[in-house]
């Protein structure tokens, strides 16, 4: 079955993308790149990179810009897919969907409404192994976004390791945070993984926080 | 042990990872099947069976309905959901009707308490000869029971998660 992807260059979208790969045909990437930086639905920081990205794993990118308004970014969403469907004759999505029912009843929505199939190969994962096995299969991901008490600025372009597991882990049974970021607590960006052809590699970059809300945004980055 | 029989068109699919894995994670201990390979013999070395729901736009399992006789007979406690739900309601005789139901919404029990459900399908059953109607939406029949067979159309794996464990043990 050809598949695209809904990818945002996260580890929950690329982790999905090699799941779905292990099983059906992906034939391309969407992306959906949100104005609005506090959007509901979509991943933002340094969503920019999704095209770097896609050209790393060396897959397709269908890119669509959305003004990240609640209800029109599902509109959005709608014509991005129809335009995947089109361009590649695509007959599901995949997404990275772990528990949010607000997200993914949207996602299933619109695909329901194009006769499309709907994958979330990840729904209820325990979130703790899902960051074990990004590190089990070698993925290199970085924090790119923290928006929650009490993650600090120095939680931006950290690297995910069995001790930064351990740390979330700790903070979940502390402040009751969800430790792979599925209230929005952190965001992340996948450098490196079994599907990158070619890794990122980050050339510039700088910090802007404030009050446990910081990005790590990467103004430079190319294939190593 | 309890059986999970996965439901999806495919077996070993990736549509299995959200409607088998989670059930499966849920009970532990547990032996998958898919629809196709479901013997007898398997549901009664098992202590029960959970029929698990597929993709909304699968609906492959309506034509393996037949394969679901033992249901008529076995003692076992079966929990069906979704489209599981849907094939035991089948098979005793309770029409499949189309009716759309996505997102969180409200049911209401027949003890009079509401509850919080995830649901996910574009069909409903009618009530079969012999059950009893156990809660509803304000679409449609949402859960009912015959002595060891109970039938919900929502998802308990996602927002009523000890609801599964509850039933076998």
């Amino acid at each position: 079955m050809k598949l695209g992807v809904l990818f945002s260059g996260g580890k929950d979208s690329t982790l999905a993308l090699l799941k779905a790969r292990e099983k059906e045909e992906v034939v391309c990437l969407i992306s959906l790149i949100s104005q609005n930086k506090e959007s509901y639905m979509f991943h933002t920081p340094n969503i920019h990179l999704a095209e770097l990205q896609a050209k790393a794993i060396g897959l397709p990118l269908v890119s669509f810009p959305t003004s990240g308004v609640k209800e029109d970014e599902l509109k959005d969403l709608q014509q991005a897919i129809l335009l995947a469907k089109q361009r590649y004759q695509i007959e599901g999505i995949v997404t990275g969907a772990l528990a949010s029912c607000y997200q993914a009843s949207r996602i299933q929505n619109i695909c329901n409404q194009l006769k499309l199939f709907c994958f979330n190969p990840l729904w209820q994962r325990d979130q703790i192994s899902v960051l074990r096995e990004l590190l089990e299969r070698k993925f290199r991901v970085v924090i790119v976004g923290v928006f929650a008490y009490p993650f600090g600025e120095e939680w931006l372009g950290r690297e995910l390791t069995p001790q930064v597991v351990d740390e979330l882990e700790a903070l979940q049974e502390q402040y009751h945070i969800n430790p792979a970021g599925e209230g929005g607590e952190i965001e992340t960006m996948v450098m490196d993984s079994p599907l990158h052809q070619r890794p990122i590699v980050v050339k510039k970059s700088r910090t802007a926080y404030l009050n446990y809300a910081g990005i790590y945004h990467i103004e430079e980055a190319v294939l190593g | 042990m309890i059986l999970v029989v996965d439901l999806c068109a495919k077996k070993d699919s990736l549509a299995a990872e959200e409607f088998v894995r989670p059930v499966v994670e849920l009970l532990g201990e547990s032996c998958v099947v898919h629809m196709t390979e479901v013997t007898e013999q398997l549901v009664e070395q098992s202590e029960g069976v959970v029929l698990c729901g597929v993709q909304l736009q699968d609906f492959d399992y309506l034509d393996h309905v037949d394969r679901f006789a033992w249901l008529k007979t076995t003692t076992k406690r079966v929990l069906g959901i979704c489209a599981g739900a849907q094939v035991i309601a089948k098979v005793f005789g309770g029409n499949i009707v189309q009716q759309q139901e996505i997102g969180v919404l409200e049911v209401l029990w027949k003890d009079g308490k509401t509850e919080q459900v995830y649901t996910l399908h574009n069909n409903a059953f009618r009530c079969p000869k012999g059950f009893i109607v156990r809660a509803k939406s304000e679409q449609c029949i949402h859960a009912v029971q015959k002595k060891t067979l109970m039938c919900v159309l929502f998802h308990p794996e996602v927002l009523n998660k000890e609801m599964v464990k509850r039933y076998f043990y």
